[in-house]
């Protein structure tokens, strides 16, 4: 085990501090994608190298040892991670197992209450629900995995649109279900949930779903600015309506609306191919890091191995074992 | 054929439906065709309207009564579908709904405010 084992928090970390950079500067179909997909990634490593470090220390159990076939003393004899290091990888990925099957579990429920709740509704042919309620609002439910999912918005809502803004509104909820951001949004907090460095991912999506669901909208109706609008009357009266202390709950995010109200005054956003290449670069550096702890653990193993100890290997790993530790020792402290 | 009236053909017979029952909703009283058409931007012939109109009669999504020579359209009101409470279910509780709720947009705060009203004082231009 070298080094290298640590290459998944460091890429891990440097992405966590970009993220939200990133999720302003990309389109954001391509942010969306890239920074789920590289997150997922990324949280999957390092939750692994937390895996193998914590292995090093679990091998030398001896009734976990006894399962496998390899000698106690032979494995702590080319371990080159303390036990200290491994037992805090040991409690780090207990924590971070904990806390990933606990989103997991909330989010099933969440859906499975507001499908519970969606069934009690009667939508229009193309799911659009409306609700008699005074204080504008306005959702996109997922359905179920083969159902379909729903557009909710209040009368209030539309009341205040025009016409024309309404169609991006609608336009904007479709979008959602269409290109299934629910399913972006809950992979990033599960992400964010399995590697903490990884925090500011869930809502850098959640920022870069909106505004990939403007765009949409924006090319739907054909002219950005009436989206502009839509969105910037929809926030006004959201933020002005006396019965917005009910779904308060929602919350607010410091300078989403005004971030997309001013893309979407601008020119439609540029690639950067870059900025692209440089998060895949992170991406393939953190995967061939993985293999080669992969590899790392299963040498280790295997040179601890009692079975299949044909007296060559035994001897090899008698004049190998000196030179290992020390090599280690030297690798330890550097780091 | 316009621009605008492309784009309304390109929509699906359910995303029009749903947008004349939006436009049903946001209206206080029963509404004529001509006032539909009206409420959805006038991107639209008036035949299309009152088929549309004519089809969510027939699904019970809207009722209608006879006014002078033609018929005026109302949202059928589904007790439990289109009362706050249906709602109440979908926000209650929990602070992190963000990914499973998609909402419109989330609320401002003062300095956003601020901002929005010069940004929308420059998108009205």
């Amino acid at each position: 085990m070298r080094i290298i084992v640590y290459t998944p928090f460091l890429v891990s970390m440097l992405l966590g501090l970009a993220i939200p950079h990133f999720g302003r500067r990309l389109p954001p179909a391509t942010a969306t994608r890239l920074l789920v997909g590289v997150g997922a990634a990324v949280a999957a490593s390092s939750a692994f190298a937390l895996a193998c470090l914590a292995w090093t220390y679990l091998g030398q159990l001896p009734f976990i040892a006894a399962l496998g076939d390899w000698s106690i003393r032979l494995l702590k004899a080319h371990d080159p991670v303390s036990p200290v290091t491994a037992m805090i990888a040991l409690l780090a990925l207990g924590i971070v197992s904990v806390a990933a099957a606990a989103t997991v579990a909330r989010r099933c429920l969440d859906y499975l209450r507001a499908a519970r709740a969606l069934r009690r509704m009667r939508g229009g042919p193309g799911g659009l629900v409306i609700v008699d309620d005074p204080a504008p609002g306005a959702y996109a439910v997922p359905g179920l995995p083969g159902g379909r999912g729903r557009v909710v918005v209040s009368t209030g809502i539309l009341r205040v649109l025009s016409a024309d803004e309404r169609r991006v509104l609608l336009a904007h909820e479709r979008a959602h279900l269409r290109d299934r951001h629910h399913l972006y949004r809950a992979i990033a907090t599960v992400a964010a949930a399995l590697n903490p460095l990884l925090a500011a991912l869930p809502r850098t999506v959640e920022y870069t779903t909106e505004r990939w669901a403007d765009e949409r909208a924006a090319g739907e109706v054909g002219d950005r600015r009436l989206a502009a609008r839509a969105i910037a009357t929809a926030a006004l009266a959201t933020t002005h309506h006396p019965h917005q202390a009910r779904s308060a709950v929602l919350g607010f995010h410091h300078g989403d609306v005004p971030s997309r109200v001013t893309c979407l005054l601008a020119a439609p956003p540029r690639r950067h191919p870059l900025v692209t290449a440089l998060v895949i670069m992170a991406l393939a550096t953190c995967l061939a890091a993985v293999n080669e702890v992969r590899t790392d653990t299963e040498t280790l193993f295997e040179q601890a191995a009692s079975r299949p100890a044909t007296p060559a290997t035994v001897a090899f790993a008698h004049a190998t074992q000196a030179q290992t530790a020390k090599a280690a020792e030297t690798v330890h402290r550097a780091g | 054929m316009t621009d605008d009236q492309e784009r309304a053909d390109r929509r699906s017979p359910g995303m029009l439906e749903d947008e004349v029952l939006a436009v049903l909703w946001s209206g206080s009283a029963p509404m004529s065709p001509a006032e539909v058409q009206a409420g959805l931007g006038g991107s639209l012939a008036y035949t299309t309207v009152m088929t549309t109109l004519a089809r969510l009669h027939r699904k019970g999504l809207a009722t209608r009564e006879r006014a002078g020579r033609g018929f005026v359209y109302a949202p059928a009101v589904d007790e439990a579908s289109h009362t706050a409470e249906a709602m109440k279910d979908l926000l209650a509780r929990r602070q992190d709904r963000a990914a499973v709720l998609a909402q419109f947009v989330s609320r401002l705060s003062p300095g956003d405010e601020q901002t929005l009203q010069r940004l929308l004082g420059e998108a009205g231009d």
